[in-house]
């Protein structure tokens, strides 16, 4: 993944086992070039991060000194982003060429939306000065999805063709076939951003617009609707392809009749599109 | 558009089947009114002898087919009335099977003939029902009267019905047996998330053997009459022969319409729908609201279910 001074990634998770492949090359990398580690917990034990790290392969006793974890002190932006520069600023002097943070963010759930994007603004500046980068961790289970969304204009760097990121449902564009990729669970609650990213997707390409659906585990009315909204809004030869439809999914589409409805293609599960 | 006009007939024997059924069909060819038929087979053999050739202009089903649930029967004469939308009059000779039903069942079909007085009341629907006197029995004959405004023997004129029944007084008596509690091996949950709501029916579904497809359909059930009645709710579970039972309970709430999720979703979203789409996904749905609140009963066909 090589990342470079001055990028700000986030990771978002609803097991620790989804961060091991975004932190463990992240302190790898780090620690066989010339950098210093630091990972900052917040509700999680130190002792349990260091358990994280040697089931990772990293055994923190081997690199006293320059992979430190420790518990955040604090919840102010301020002092966090203070102790974060005298880090990395330490860490320069002492001959790294920069520090490599990451942290647990879920204080930011008891401080609330204006401290996170305080953090995330100030500590975006420390990293652009080239000193140090970093990666934030939200966990899934405890920030609200308006909120990880959100975020998601502040990591910009992190993943280009994520969407939308959020507790129940991810949405990514995807190049080849032309559209969506969406994943996880869509009810009413997150109406609203599926239709804004099928709104962009329709805006965007020419011909149909696919949508893969193999990675849905429920739909809700609410989300079907959704997407025949989108097919029937298609000029005339265009069309809005459901691709790897789970099986009880196109049977409620039939039900309500909009296997049918003009613009919508519903394809089955077993059939990956062609090429 | 013409006036909604549902009419029941009661009949003897083949003759007074045809003496009704083929000057009903004969007039609306005739005016070139859309013509649908769904009777039992018997019935479809002899009324295709007595047309003729007029028989391949009208509109046929096996009634046994034509809906299997009452909330699909009833979606299915809608859908016929939207997809002949040009036409100010539709007729449509309609028998339901009666024999061998349960006592659930036929109550739940009565109910439906008189729920079919305000559900097509928006239509040009012309509906005879057809009560087969020599199987059906005496309180099916009898309630036919309550559910239909007026009786037709010949297909043409008609009497009004001296029993007729307000659709929503004879719902109401429908529905007057409160529900049965459930058994004591069912299990429950207060859920405050409607997430959890389809994730515990997902994983008690899946748990008491149903396939992964169905015990998602059930999800879809639970989660749809969860937004229908607002979280937080108590959900509960169980098998019964043939069933795996689901209520959602939520204090407070309280539904007045018994009609609700009877009529399928147009191009405007309702709130009603996502209960339309539950009624289509289960066997029975069944709503009642007490002084304390409102549960919503969901029954689909448990794991054992040959579908051949």
């Amino acid at each position: 993944m090589r990342m470079a001074p001055g990028e700000h990634r986030s990771v978002a998770f609803s097991d620790e086992a989804e961060l091991e492949p975004v932190l463990a090359p992240f302190v790898h990398e780090g620690l066989a070039g010339r950098d210093k580690v630091l990972y900052v917990t917040d509700v999680t034990h130190p002792a349990v991060a260091t358990g994280l790290l040697r089931g990772w392969g990293i055994d923190p006793d081997a690199y006293a000194g320059r992979l430190e974890v420790r518990t955040l002190g604090t919840s102010d932006p301020d002092v966090m982003v203070a102790q974060l520069t005298e880090a990395a600023h330490r860490a320069r002097a002492e001959g790294y060429r920069a520090l490599r943070f990451t942290g647990e963010m879920s204080w930011a759930v008891r401080e609330g939306t204006d401290s996170l994007t305080a953090f995330e603004t100030k500590v975006q500046a420390l990293f652009d000065s080239g000193v140090a980068m970093g990666i934030c961790q939200y966990d899934r289970r405890v920030f609200p999805p308006v909120t990880l969304s959100e975020l998601q204009r502040l990591h910009r760097g992190t993943d280009v063709d994520l969407e939308f990121d959020g507790a129940l449902l991810r949405i990514r564009r995807s190049v080849d076939p032309p559209g969506l990729e969406l994943d996880g669970e869509i009810d009413a609650n997150a109406v609203d951003e599926l239709t804004r990213a099928l709104t962009s997707a329709v805006r965007r390409e020419r011909g149909d617009v696919h949508v893969d659906m193999g990675r849905i585990s429920f739909i809700d009315l609410s989300g079907l609707r959704a997407l025949v909204d989108t097919a029937t809004s298609l000029k005339e030869g265009r069309s809005l392809v459901l691709d790897r439809v789970p099986e009880h999914v196109a049977q409620l589409v039939g039900l309500i009749g909009w296997d049918k409805a003009p613009g919508l293609r519903v394809r089955g599960g077993d059939a990956r599109w062609s090429r | 558009m013409e006036q909604m006009i549902h009419q029941a007939s009661l009949y003897g024997s083949d003759q007074e089947f045809l003496e009704m059924a083929v000057p009903f069909v004969r007039d609306g060819l005739a005016n070139g009114e859309p013509v649908l038929v769904t009777t039992t087979s018997g019935n479809l053999e002899l009324l295709g002898e007595a047309l003729g050739e007029d028989a391949s202009r009208v509109d046929h089903a096996e009634t046994a087919y034509y809906g299997r649930r009452t909330a699909q029967r009833a979606t299915a004469f809608t859908r016929y009335w939207r997809r002949n939308s040009g036409h100010r009059r539709v007729r449509i000779l309609a028998e339901p099977v009666w024999q061998g039903k349960s006592a659930r069942d036929v109550l739940a079909w009565k109910r439906m003939e008189s729920g079919l007085n305000v559900l097509l009341d928006d239509t040009g629907i012309w509906m005879i029902c057809p009560y087969d006197t020599r199987s059906v029995g005496a309180g099916i004959a009898e309630d036919a009267l309550r559910t239909h405004p007026s009786v037709s023997a010949d297909g043409r004129t008609a009497q009004p019905s001296a029993t007729y029944a307000d659709p929503h007084d004879f719902i109401g008596r429908c529905d007057a047996a409160p529900l049965a509690a459930p058994p004591a091996g069912s299990v429950s949950a207060p859920l405050d998330e409607i997430n959890d709501v389809r994730r515990f029916v997902a994983e008690e579904a899946r748990r008491r053997g149903l396939a992964e497809e169905s015990a998602s359909l059930l999800a879809v059930a639970a989660h749809e009459a969860a937004r229908y009645l607002g979280t937080p709710l108590t959900a509960g579970i169980w098998e019964s022969f043939g069933a795996v039972v689901c209520d959602l309970r939520r204090p407070g709430k309280a539904i007045s319409d018994p009609l609700v999720g009877f009529r399928p979703p147009g191009p405007i979203e309702r709130a009603e729908d996502g209960l339309w789409l539950a009624r289509q996904v289960c066997d029975h749905v069944d709503v009642r609201s007490d002084a304390t609140g409102c549960t919503i009963r969901l029954q689909a066909a448990g794991p054992r279910l040959q579908t051949g």
